[in-house]
């Protein structure tokens, strides 16, 4: 698969190789991250790191600033003190328009619910952020539709999101989330919505096709048995990890 | 349950609030449009019923009867502006009194209208003050027909009025009294209506959606936790209820505050009385009954899918797509109105049933763009979606038109309709420009004016002189007005020095030299030989028309100009060294008279034929031009109408383009967060709104200007023009307006969308 980066940002191919065997050189760092929303202190100093091809999962209670540690570490908020470096370099530095090039090119996303685009078939939605790397229409669909044999979805690409069940949805996420070949998926509450079944066949296909694909996977989830999947556990606790896992 | 209805509306926060609020002002906006337009044949009414006195009944026998009086009624003009000169002469006591005055006038004086009277103060009385001599009080409101009206009524002496054709009148009308608008106007004002109508409903439906979303939300929570789909109803009915009541009641009050506003409108040349501007009170009660039931109808059948099931609203699956039967009534409201005008042909607009059907079938053709709109809008999605090089904003665009088209059209509709009633009326106001006269002759250029004398008026013989001598006056043409029976029709010729005409008139290429009679192109040869003069005008008193002989001799016709057409030009012009002594005493029969094109020099030269005529005709060149002000000020009424309609239909497409971003900020966000640049966004955005405008709008248009055109030669107007550029241009200005509306939304795009809202959803 090819996918013409802008030249400006330059994102190596991930090698396919055993989690954290690169790990003196994180792809995905934060450090001392602090953000404050109002007089809520939602992380209060927060280190972490992601190795390639690694899979973190954030764990901890409601409220405890998962997913705004995701946020942050994903370019999506702005930390108010410390810093996120990608692949070495800081995301803070880069302006707005930079970062949005850095999510589509460098960066895949799995939410709970609502991310695929209702109005679109379901290998659509998988091509979509193809479409706005500017490949053209047909190869970013064909290039789509390589993803739905590995994720258990042949047949099911014309279909509409409002026609798939819950746990068909998420894999298309994560097929869209994937087909850029992104260096890290952050995945929020990916089996949230699904049930016990449906989330762990989801979990399976997900963490395998990204490990196939060499991608670090950041993983919010408050069910262990998600958690389950990860190489390694963080847990946040009033905005603090509280304890780590290996 | 009516509590819990308020309470989820109202103390939803500032958001519920504004969505009721702008459906309350929709709503009273359209009860606005509806109860002027309600209003418009009443106050047309009122306006005849209240000038009724001015056209009585002349009594049968001319010899003077107990309580009767002389009358004439002089449509005099002052800059323009009908001025409505009444000449009384008390015949026997008790005279009849018109209305709105304490005593008939005597000779010298006049009662005059508010208007007039402050007119009178305003300027010299050499321009206008001099010709209804004293003021002895004012004219009542009762009499006028509006406030802006001059009218006198002047006291005359009965010689005066006898040769001038007064009649006698023994009583004056009361009573209300049918409108006098001409047919076509009838039409136009029908059409303009409806038209009207359209983009109110589109913006009322709009605003209505606004707060439809969050409430489908909520109360699809509600039938979640277990309320019935009557209670669902229920609810919703409360919270329509809520804002078409306010509505109404608004729509009252915005019709009282817009109503001096409207009557500041002219129509016919004068503006209207406001307390006149009143809807009929049993239609008007139906009304504003039917606001409500109408608003809780729509709200119910919108919760239709509620109610079936309460995750209606939380799961979406493809829609059924609409099928190309929506062209169906479209086609056939388009049929009935060409069939209803082609087989009643001419008679579609004098008849009022057949204006009746000719009024419901343009607005089914109207209602049939916004039921075939959806279809087209989908057929535009479906292309867009072919285009070889569209990227993400393409696709995302393309499918959300063909995946919801009544959605993605609902937010143009106000503007499509404005362009179909737009275009439809550029054509009606081309004919309005062409029935209003504005083809000028030679005779109406700039500062002329011209003076039809009334029948044997007696003119002082200084007149010509005095007319000279008036400030701005720059050449005076006494023309002395006769008719050449020649076979059966008659050669109509003036005995006016040729020199005086070329000064006057200014007729291109006049050669005096040419010959002592002149000859209008195109009359054919006039034969050499003998001929009788007729005047034109019967002296008073007298019998016998003045003639006078005219020998012809073929060395002293001359060809007139090519520039010799229209107007009141004659075939002859008879230089009258040609006449015997006698025949030069051929009454004169009109002055045109030059001036340097000031208001104060043409006024003054009407006033001094006024008083030397009360009867004269006496016109300017711009009166001349516009001979038919009603059209023109119709074109401009309707042009008035358009912007407003423009404007409500911005509001409808700037209030949907923001729903649509609102309903959608979740998905947009999440597109952001994932990388999707902005300007993406801004793109699609912008394709959403703006593929289905150009394809529909240019639909529309060409569907109103091939309709008019259909509708005007069918109905026998004369002088059709084609659709010029002006077409084109209001296509294109409005489609312009409107992406500049989508633009303005662009910002709250960028700013409701942004990833880190994320958190908050």
């Amino acid at each position: 698969m090819s996918i013409a980066f802008p030249s400006n940002l330059r994102v190596p191919a991930v090698p396919a190789g055993s989690p954290g065997s690169n790990a003196g050189r994180p792809v995905l760092a934060g450090s001392g991250l602090r953000k404050r929303f109002g007089q809520n202190e939602a992380l209060r100093g927060v280190d972490v790191s992601l190795a390639p091809g690694e899979i973190v999962a954030v764990m901890g209670p409601s409220g405890s600033g998962k997913s705004t540690l995701l946020h942050c570490l994903a370019g999506i908020l702005t930390p108010d003190e410390g810093s996120v470096t990608f692949e070495g370099r800081s995301i803070g530095t880069l302006s707005e328009a930079d970062r949005t090039r850095l999510r589509r090119t460098a960066f895949g996303f799995v939410f709970q619910f609502g991310q695929l685009v209702p109005e679109l078939s379901a290998v659509e939605n998988v091509a979509l952020p193809l479409l706005l790397n500017g490949v053209g229409r047909r190869d970013a669909e064909r290039t789509a539709a390589a993803w739905f044999p590995r994720l258990g979805l042949a047949g099911k690409e014309r279909r509409r999101p409002g026609e798939m069940s819950g746990g068909e949805a998420q894999r298309v996420a994560v097929a869209r989330a994937l087909v850029i070949g992104p260096s890290v998926v952050f995945a929020d509450e990916p089996t949230g919505s699904l049930d016990s079944l449906a989330g762990e066949q989801v979990m399976e296909l997900f963490t395998a096709a990204a490990a196939e694909s060499g991608a670090s996977i950041l993983l919010v989830t408050h069910e262990a048995r998600v958690a389950a999947y990860a190489h390694r556990e963080i847990v946040v606790r009033d905005g603090r990890l509280s304890a780590g896992i290996a | 349950m009516i509590r819990l209805g308020l309470r989820l509306a109202l103390a939803g926060g500032r958001g519920s609030a504004i969505g009721v609020a702008l459906a309350a002002f929709a709503v009273a906006l359209g009860t606005a449009v509806l109860l002027f337009a309600l209003s418009f044949l009443p106050a047309l009414e009122d306006r005849t019923t209240r000038d009724a006195w001015r056209a009585p009944a002349p009594a049968a026998d001319r010899a003077p009867a107990d309580g009767s009086l002389l009358w004439a009624a002089i449509g005099d003009r002052y800059d323009g502006q009908p001025f409505a000169r009444i000449l009384v002469a008390p015949l026997s006591a008790p005279a009849p009194l018109p209305p709105g005055i304490p005593r008939l006038p005597r000779a010298g004086e006049a009662f005059v209208s508010p208007a007039l009277a402050r007119l009178i103060a305003s300027v010299p009385p050499d321009q206008v003050g001099n010709r209804v001599g004293l003021v002895a009080g004012t004219i009542g409101d009762r009499a006028l027909r509006s406030p802006d009206e001059l009218v006198a009524v002047v006291g005359a002496d009965e010689s005066t009025l006898r040769s001038i054709g007064g009649s006698i009148v023994t009583e004056f009308p009361t009573g209300r009294e049918p409108h006098e608008l001409p047919p076509l106007a009838v039409l136009l004002v029908t059409l303009a209506v409806a038209g009207a109508l359209a983009p109110v409903g589109v913006f009322v439906a709009t605003a209505t959606r606004l707060s439809a979303t969050r409430r489908e939300q909520r109360l699809a929570a509600l039938r979640l936790v277990g309320a019935t789909p009557v209670q669902a109803i229920r609810l919703a009915t409360v919270e329509a209820l809520l804002s078409t009541t306010l509505g109404a009641v608004g729509g009252v009050a915005l019709f009282f505050l817009l109503r001096p506003l409207v009557a500041q409108i002219p129509l016919g040349q004068t503006t209207w009385w406001p307390d006149a501007i009143l809807p009929p009170i049993l239609p008007a009660l139906a009304l504003l009954a039917a606001v409500p039931v109408v608003g809780v109808a729509a709200a119910t059948i919108g919760l239709r899918r509620l109610t079936v099931s309460p995750l209606g609203v939380q799961r979406r699956a493809t829609p059924a797509a609409p099928r190309a039967l929506r062209i169906v009534p479209l086609t056939v409201a388009t049929g009935v109105l060409l069939f209803v005008l082609a087989a009643f042909r001419g008679e579609a607009t004098s008849n009022p049933a057949l204006l009746v059907v000719v009024g419901l079938a343009f607005a089914g053709v109207i209602g049939g763009i916004a039921y075939a709109g959806p279809w087209l809008t989908t057929l535009v999605g479906r292309i867009l979606a072919r285009l070889p090089r569209g990227g993400a904003a393409t696709l995302l665009a393309a499918r959300r038109l063909v995946d919801d088209p009544r959605g993605s059209f609902g937010a143009i509709a106000g503007v499509v309709m404005a362009v179909f009633v737009a275009t439809a009326f550029l054509s009606f106001a081309g004919v309005a420009r062409v029935q209003a006269g504005a083809g000028s002759s030679v005779e109406t250029r700039p500062g002329r004016v011209v003076a039809s004398l009334s029948q044997g008026a007696e003119l002082p013989e200084s007149l010509p002189a005095r007319l000279a001598e008036l400030p701005g006056v720059t050449g005076v043409l006494p023309v002395r007005g006769a008719q050449v029976p020649v076979d059966q029709s008659p050669i109509f010729a003036w005995v006016a020095p040729c020199a005086e005409v070329t000064t006057v008139l200014d007729l291109p290429g006049l050669d005096c030299a040419a010959g002592r009679i002149l000859v209008r192109p195109g009359l054919g040869g006039l034969a050499a030989g003998s001929y009788t003069l007729v005047s034109d005008n019967l002296p008073s008193g007298a019998s016998q028309a003045v003639t006078a002989p005219l020998v012809v001799r073929a060395r002293d016709l001359g060809d007139g100009p090519a520039s010799w057409t229209g107007g009141r030009l004659p075939d002859l012009i008879v230089d009258p060294a040609l006449l015997p002594a006698a025949g030069r005493s051929l009454p004169v029969t009109m002055f045109y008279v030059a001036t340097d094109g000031s208001i104060a020099a043409q006024e003054r030269v009407r006033t001094a034929i006024s008083a030397a005529d009360p009867g004269a005709w006496v016109r300017t060149a711009a009166e001349q031009v516009t001979t038919n002000p009603l059209y023109d000020e119709l074109g401009r009424v309707i042009v008035l109408g358009l912007l407003g309609t423009m404007a409500l239909a911005g509001c409808s497409l700037a209030v949907a383009v923001t729903t649509s971003i609102a309903d959608r900020r979740r998905q947009f966000a999440l597109l952001r967060s994932a990388g999707m640049p902005a300007s993406s966004l801004r793109r699609l955005v912008l394709l959403q709104a703006g593929a289905p405008l150009v394809g529909v709008a240019t639909f529309s248009a060409a569907l109103g200007v091939g309709i008019t055109q259909a509708i005007l030669r069918l109905a026998n107007a004369q002088d059709v023009p084609a659709p010029d550029l002006s077409v084109a241009v209001v296509v294109v200005a409005s489609i312009g307006v409107a992406m500049l509306v989508v633009l303005l939304a662009l910002p709250l795009l960028e700013r409701l969308t942004r990833p880190e809202t994320l958190r908050t959803e």
